[in-house]
C-alpha cells in the first residue's frame, strides 16, 4: 500500500466523522454553531460506513422518547441505530424505531402546497396559501380552530398556542392528546394538584413486580418492556402481571394474567383498597404523613369534596372480593392476590398503564385509584416503586401538557380561568392585559361537532401534525360531515395524504422529523432536542414557520392581536445585533435558530409549577434532560429522577421526606381518592351483543400515516384485521382470512378475521387496530367520554358481527 | 479514539504475521481492491505464513479425514422414511395417546434430524478458502433482508411463539440445515424480546388491500472489506457492532461461505481487528 493509501486510509477510518461533519453544510447557522463545534469530537471509532455522518435525534414515533443515532450521507437519511448514550433505550430500538428513516422517502409524500378548486386539490403558492388563510381567519377571528397533536414540538406548539391565546385571544386550541392522556392529566392534577409522573423508567429497572392495568407494552412502548424482560434474561426476577381484557404479547409474558370485565378495572382497584384496609397492610404512617382523603362530590367534580378516613373506610368497605370478583369476572383469589401484593412492602410495585385506562369513560376515576392504592399502601416515591403513567406521542407531555396547548390551559401548568395565570402569561408574551381570554375553547369533540354543524360555532380548522379524519371516534359524525359542509374550510399540514387531506380544502406540505429543528418531551419529564439534518421535499416547508408565517400576514393585514404591548411584531426575531430577522420568510427562517429563540421564550413559563426545563444549550448536549433541571453551583445542570422525593427533586425542603409541594389541598399532602365503579355507558345488548375494542400494533404507529410507507413494516402487517375468539368464530362459521362485517349503532366495515393472531380476545369481544386507512375502524367507535378530561372511550363500545352477505 | 485504532492493531499484527491472514488478507487479486504493484514485503511475509500453514493443514486434514470415515456419512435426505408395516401387513394406527408427540407430515425427519445436522459444521481447524463471489453473495444476502447496514433483519419465516427460548432453539448456535442458515443470534447479551426488532411476515392469507406505495429510502450498506493500514495490518472491522457483539455469528464457523473467518479458534477479536460506529456524541 502506497503513502497516499495510508494517508487515504487513515482521514477515512480515523476521522471519517469529523472531517465529513466540518465538510458538510450544517443546515444551522447563527447561535449555534458553537455548540455544533462541540459535537465535533463525539464521533466514537472508527467510522464504518463511508460517506455517512451520524447526529442524534428522538425517535419520531412514541412517548417512550428513545434516542436514534441518524445516518446522514449526502443529503438524505440512509441509516439508524438505536443510541448506546441513551439512558432510556442504551442502544435497543423497536421495528418502528429502526425504520424510522424510511417515513421521509414514501413517493407520495406532499410537495406543494394544494387548495381545493372545483372539488379537485389544484397546487398553488405558499404565498397564496398564507394569504388565504390569513383572510380566513381575518373574516371571523372567534370561529377559527387550531387542531395540533402531542406530535407537535414544543416551540411548534409554543407558536401555535401564543398565535391562538396570546394573538386571537381565541381559546379554541386543541391538541390530538385530548384523546390520549387527558385523563391521565385529569389524574394527576387531582390527586397531586399538579399534572404529571412523579416517578420515572429507572424504577424498571429495580422493582420487583409490575403490574400492566389494561397495558400492552410488548407492542405499543416495546422499548421500556424490554427494559423489563431483559432483566429476566440477565438473572434477575421481576413478576409481570396483566390485568386484561384480551391476550396480548404482554400477557404472554406475564407471571399472572387476569382478565376482567371492560370497564370494572375500578371495581377491581377499589377491591385491593378494601383489602389493605381490611388486613391492616395499608401503610399508616406513609398515609398519616403524606395523605389526605377525597370522594366524590354531588353533582360529581373533578375535585370533589374533602372526606374523613372513616368514611374512606366505610366507601371501600363495600368493594369485597367476591363483590369485585361478580363485577370484574376475576376469582375472588385473584382480587385477594392483587390486595396481598399492595399489602407487602417488601416488595417494590410500579404500575404500568397507558390508553387502556385513558381512554375510558371513568378515565380520571380509575387513574385516581391507582394513584390511591399506591399511595394507601406506601408503594411510592422509592426507586422501583409507583405508579407510572404512559403516554402515546412523543410530545404529548413536552408539548401538549407543559406547553398547555388545551382549551383551558396556559404553558406551564397555568390555565385560561385564573386572572393570575393570565397575567402572568401576559406579561410574559408582553402583551396588553386582558389580551387572553378567560373562557375555556372548545374541546376536542366540541370543536368537530361544532364544525360539523351547519352555522355551528367554529368554521374554519387548521390541522398540524395529525390526522383526525381516522382518529377522531364517531368520524361520521365528528368529520366527515364535513363533505357535505362547503361553507366549512379546513386547513391541513401533512406531509403525507391522509383520511383528513381527503377533505381538506387548503393541503400545505410539511417537514418532517429531522427535516427541521425539534424538542419534545417524553413520559419520564424527559426534554429532548434535535437539529434539522436533511432539507425537505419539494416545497415543503416546517409548521412552526407556518404559524409564524399566518401571524406575519395578519400583522401587514393590521390584525391588532399580532402585536405586542409595544406595536411590535409577536413573533419579533432579532439577531444578535438586536436587528430585527424576517423569519416569516423561508428564506430567512434558518438564518437563526427560531426553535430555541421559541424555547427559551417559553421556558420561564416553566418556573411557576417547578417544570423547570433545561436552557437549549443543555439539552443540545444532552440525550434529554429530566425536568424540574436546575443550575448547581459549580454552573452545572442537575435533572430530577423523582420528583416530590426529598434528595432528588430539588425543591422539596429539607427533613420532609416526601412533599407533594402543589397539594390541592395546600398543605403537602396528596388525595387518596374514593370514586365509585361505574358500568360503561355502552354495553352489548339489542343486537349489538358484543364488544368492541380498538388500539394498536407494534409495526404501525397511530393512524399509519408514517408507518404505512415503510416497506419493512407494511410487510410485517399489510392491513388491519379483526381479532376473533376462535369459539365465537366458530359460531359464525368463519376461519382465518374470511371477511366479515362488524356494525355499531355508528358505522359499519368489512375486515379480515385473525384468529389466535397477534392477540386473543376473550369469548363475547373483538379487537381491531385503527392505522389502517382502507378500514377506519373509527367510524364505529362511541364518542362517549370521560366527564373530566373530555377523553372518549375507544375500548369499549357494542358491536355486532355478521359474516359478509353474498353480494 | 479513533486515531489511536489503527496503530494498535497495526502492532499486534505485525506480532501475529506468520499466522494465517485474517479472512480478506488471502485475496490479492480481489476485483475491488488494487493489486499491489511488484513483489512486496507483504507477499514474501505471506509465502512464509503459507508454507507452515500448508504443512499444518496437511496434517489436520489427514486426521479429520480420517476420524471422518470412522463414522457414517452424514444422513441429507430429509424425506421420511416409509413407515414400516406390522406383522399383519397393516401402515402402523397410533394411539390417540401417542397422536400429541407424533411428528407427521413432510418435514417429520426433517425437524427430527436438525441436532444431527448440527454436528455436520466444519471443525474451527478447517481451512478456510476465501471466495470473493462468495462474500458477494453473503454480503448481498444479509443485505437481502436489511433496509440498511445495522438494521435489525426481517424473518423470512412465520413465527408462532413469543418467548425468546423458541427462537434460540434454531438461532441460539445457529443452525445449516443443508445450506439454509438459520444465523446464531451475534447480541452480545441475550435479549427478552424478539420480535419487538425482527418482524416476521404478515400471514399469508392478510393480502393487503392496496400495496403499499412505492418508497425512495435508500440504505446505506457496509463496504465488503474492511480498511487495513498497511499490507499485513488485520482490517478494520467494516460495519458498527452495536447489537453484533458476537462476531461468530456472521463470522464463525456457522457462518455464511465468504464471510467465515480463517482463524475461528481466535476469540477475542477487537483485539486485532479495531471496531467503531462513527456516532455523534
Amino acid at each position: 500500500m502506497s503513502d497516499m493509501d495510508r494517508r487515504t486510509f487513515l482521514r477515512n477510518a480515523a476521522m471519517a466523522t469529523a472531517a465529513a461533519a466540518v465538510g458538510s453544510t450544517w443546515p444551522v447557522r447563527g447561535q449555534d454553531l458553537e455548540s455544533r463545534g462541540k459535537r465535533l469530537p463525539g464521533a466514537e471509532g472508527v467510522a464504518p460506513l463511508p460517506g455517512v455522518e451520524w447526529h442524534k435525534a428522538p425517535c419520531r414515533f412514541c412517548g417512550t422518547g428513545c434516542h436514534v443515532q441518524v445516518g446522514v450521507k449526502e443529503g438524505r437519511v440512509a441509516a439508524i441505530a438505536g443510541d448506546p448514550q441513551a439512558a432510556v433505550n442504551k442502544g435497543l430500538l423497536c421495528v418502528k424505531g429502526y425504520h424510522v428513516g424510511g417515513i421521509l422517502y414514501g413517493e407520495d409524500r406532499l410537495r406543494e402546497p394544494l387548495l381545493r378548486k372545483n372539488g379537485k386539490l389544484v397546487p398553488i403558492g405558499w404565498d397564496e396559501a398564507i394569504d388565504i388563510i390569513a383572510r380566513r381567519i381575518l373574516r371571523a377571528p372567534e370561529k377559527f380552530g387550531f387542531y395540533g397533536s402531542g406530535q407537535w414540538t414544543i416551540p411548534e406548539g409554543f407558536a401555535a398556542q401564543t398565535f391562538m391565546k396570546a394573538g386571537l385571544s381565541n381559546n379554541n386550541i386543541e391538541p390530538n392528546a385530548r384523546l390520549c392522556m387527558a385523563s391521565a392529566v385529569t389524574g394527576f392534577l387531582s390527586t397531586y394538584g399538579v399534572d404529571e409522573p412523579a416517578s420515572c423508567y429507572d424504577d424498571l429497572d429495580v422493582c420487583d413486580v409490575v403490574i400492566m392495568w389494561g397495558n400492552n407494552p410488548a407492542e405499543m412502548h416495546p422499548v421500556l418492556f424490554s427494559r423489563i424482560v431483559d432483566r429476566r434474561s440477565r438473572g434477575e426476577t421481576v413478576q409481570i402481571v396483566d390485568l386484561t381484557t384480551r391476550t396480548t404479547r404482554t400477557s404472554q409474558q406475564a407471571d399472572r394474567v387476569l382478565f376482567f370485565e371492560p370497564g370494572s378495572d375500578l371495581a377491581v382497584a377499589n377491591g385491593i383498597a378494601h383489602i389493605l384496609i381490611r388486613d391492616g397492610t395499608w401503610d399508616r404512617e406513609f398515609v398519616e404523613r403524606y395523605c389526605n382523603f377525597r370522594g366524590d362530590s354531588d353533582p360529581r367534580t373533578l375535585w370533589g369534596k374533602p372526606i374523613t378516613f372513616d368514611e374512606y373506610k366505610a366507601f371501600v368497605s363495600e368493594y369485597t372480593p367476591e363483590k369485585v370478583a361478580k363485577i370484574s369476572g376475576l376469582s375472588v383469589e385473584d382480587v385477594e392476590f392483587l390486595g396481598k401484593l399492595f399489602g407487602d412492602r417488601e416488595r417494590k410495585i410500579v404500575s404500568l398503564w397507558c390508553m387502556g385506562m385513558n381512554q375510558h369513560t371513568q378515565g380520571t376515576a380509575i387513574n385516581n385509584l391507582v394513584h390511591a392504592v399506591h399511595l394507601l399502601s406506601g408503594h411510592w416515591g422509592k426507586p422501583g416503586d409507583g405508579p407510572q403513567s404512559l403516554t402515546g406521542q412523543p410530545a404529548a407531555c413536552g408539548t401538549a401538557r407543559e406547553v398547555g396547548t388545551l382549551c383551558h390551559a396556559l404553558p406551564g401548568g397555568r390555565v385560561v380561568m385564573n386572572a393570575k395565570h393570565r397575567e402572568q402569561c401576559e406579561k410574559l408574551w408582553n402583551v396588553p392585559p386582558g389580551r387572553i381570554k378567560g373562557k375555556p375553547g372548545l374541546h376536542t369533540l366540541a370543536l368537530w361537532r361544532e364544525f360539523c354543524t351547519p352555522g355551528g360555532a367554529v368554521d374554519t380548522i387548521w390541522v398540524q401534525v395529525t390526522n383526525p379524519g381516522q382518529s377522531l371516534p364517531n368520524a361520521h359524525e365528528l368529520f366527515l360531515k364535513k363533505k357535505d359542509l362547503p361553507e366549512k374550510f379546513l386547513i391541513v399540514n401533512e406531509v403525507y395524504p391522509t383520511k383528513t387531506t381527503e377533505l381538506a380544502d387548503l393541503v400545505l406540505p410539511a417537514s418532517l422529523w429531522v427535516e427541521k429543528n425539534g424538542v419534545y418531551g417524553n413520559s419520564e419529564r424527559r426534554t429532548q432536542q434535535w437539529f434539522k439534518m436533511v432539507e425537505p421535499p419539494g416545497q415543503a416547508r416546517d409548521d412552526c414557520w407556518t404559524t409564524i408565517a399566518v401571524a406575519h400576514r395578519l400583522y401587514e393585514l393590521g390584525f391588532p392581536g399580532m402585536k405586542d404591548k409595544d406595536g411590535k411584531f409577536l413573533f419579533r426575531v432579532e439577531d444578535d445585533a438586536g436587528k430585527e430577522v424576517p423569519v416569516w420568510k423561508w428564506e430567512h427562517y434558518y438564518d437563526v435558530n427560531v426553535d430555541e429563540v421559541l424555547y427559551e421564550r417559553y421556558r420561564p413559563f416553566t418556573h411557576m409549577k417547578h417544570k423547570n426545563v433545561a436552557p437549549y444549550r443543555e439539552l443540545v448536549k444532552a440525550r434529554g434532560l429530566r425536568w424540574p433541571v436546575v443550575e448547581q453551583r459549580d454552573g452545572s445542570w442537575r435533572e430530577t429522577r423523582w420528583r416530590f422525593v426529598e434528595g432528588d427533586d430539588p425543591f422539596v425542603e429539607k427533613g420532609k421526606g416526601i412533599q407533594f409541594y402543589h397539594s390541592r389541598t395546600k398543605d403537602d399532602r396528596a388525595l387518596i381518592w374514593f370514586r365509585p365503579y361505574v358500568p360503561p355507558p355502552e354495553v352489548p345488548g339489542d343486537g349489538y351483543d358484543m364488544w368492541l375494542c380498538t388500539g394498536r400494533v407494534l409495526e404501525h404507529w397511530h393512524t399509519g400515516t408514517m408507518t404505512g410507507r415503510v416497506p419493512q413494516l407494511q410487510r410485517a402487517m399489510p392491513r388491519a384485521y379483526a381479532e376473533l375468539h376462535p369459539e365465537d368464530a366458530r359460531a359464525l362459521g368463519v376461519s382465518n382470512g374470511d371477511v366479515i362485517t362488524i356494525s355499531t349503532r355508528r358505522g359499519e366495515i368489512r375486515l379480515p378475521v385473525w384468529i389466535n393472531g397477534r392477540g386473543r380476545p376473550r369469548k363475547g369481544s373483538i379487537f381491531v387496530p385503527f392505522f389502517d386507512a382502507e378500514t377506519p375502524i373509527n367510524e364505529l367507535t362511541n364518542d362517549a367520554h370521560d366527564p373530566f378530561s373530555k377523553q372518549p372511550d375507544y375500548k369499549k363500545c357494542a358491536v355486532r358481527v355478521g359474516k359478509r352477505s353474498p353480494e | 479514539m479513533s486515531d489511536e485504532a489503527p496503530p494498535s492493531s497495526a502492532e499486534s499484527s505485525t506480532a501475529d504475521a506468520p499466522d494465517p491472514a485474517p479472512a480478506d488478507a488471502a485475496e490479492p487479486a480481489a476485483p475491488d481492491r488494487k493489486a499491489p504493484g511488484s513483489a512486496s514485503p507483504r507477499r514474501s511475509l505471506k509465502a512464509y505464513g503459507l508454507i507452515g500453514y500448508g504443512a499444518l493443514c496437511v496434517a489436520l486434514a489427514g486426521y479429520v479425514t480420517g476420524l471422518a470415515q470412522l463414522k457414517e456419512p452424514p444422513q441429507r435426505s430429509f424425506s421420511a422414511p416409509p413407515p414400516s408395516l406390522s406383522e399383519e401387513g397393516l401402515l402402523p394406527a397410533p394411539s390417540y395417546r401417542e397422536l400429541p408427540n407424533l411428528r407427521r407430515g413432510p418435514n417429520a425427519s426433517f425437524e427430527s434430524r436438525i441436532d444431527e445436522l448440527r454436528e455436520d459444521v466444519p471443525a474451527p481447524t478447517d481451512p478456510v478458502v476465501v471466495d470473493e463471489d462468495q462474500r458477494r453473495a453473503a454480503a448481498a444476502a444479509l443485505a437481502d433482508r436489511r433496509a440498511y447496514e445495522g438494521a435489525p433483519p426481517l424473518v423470512p419465516h412465520p413465527v408462532d411463539a413469543q418467548d425468546v427460548a423458541a427462537c434460540l432453539v434454531c438461532h441460539e448456535a445457529g443452525k445449516d440445515v443443508d445450506g439454509v442458515l438459520a444465523p446464531a443470534v451475534p447480541h452480545g447479551h441475550e435479549l427478552g424480546n424478539c420480535t419487538q426488532c425482527h418482524a416476521p411476515p404478515a400471514p399469508t392469507f392478510f393480502a393487503a388491500a392496496e400495496p403499499p406505495p412505492a418508497n425512495t429510502f435508500e440504505g446505506a450498506r457496509a463496504p465488503l472489506h474492511g480498511e487495513r493500514a498497511h499490507p499485513l495490518a488485520p482490517p478494520v472491522i467494516p460495519h458498527a457492532t452495536l447489537m453484533r457483539e458476537d462476531c461468530r455469528a456472521c463470522h464463525g464457523v456457522r457462518a455464511r461461505p465468504g464471510l467465515r473467518t480463517t482463524h475461528p479458534w481466535r476469540v477475542n477479536c477487537t483485539q486485532c481487528h479495531a471496531s467503531g460506529t462513527g456516532f455523534a456524541r
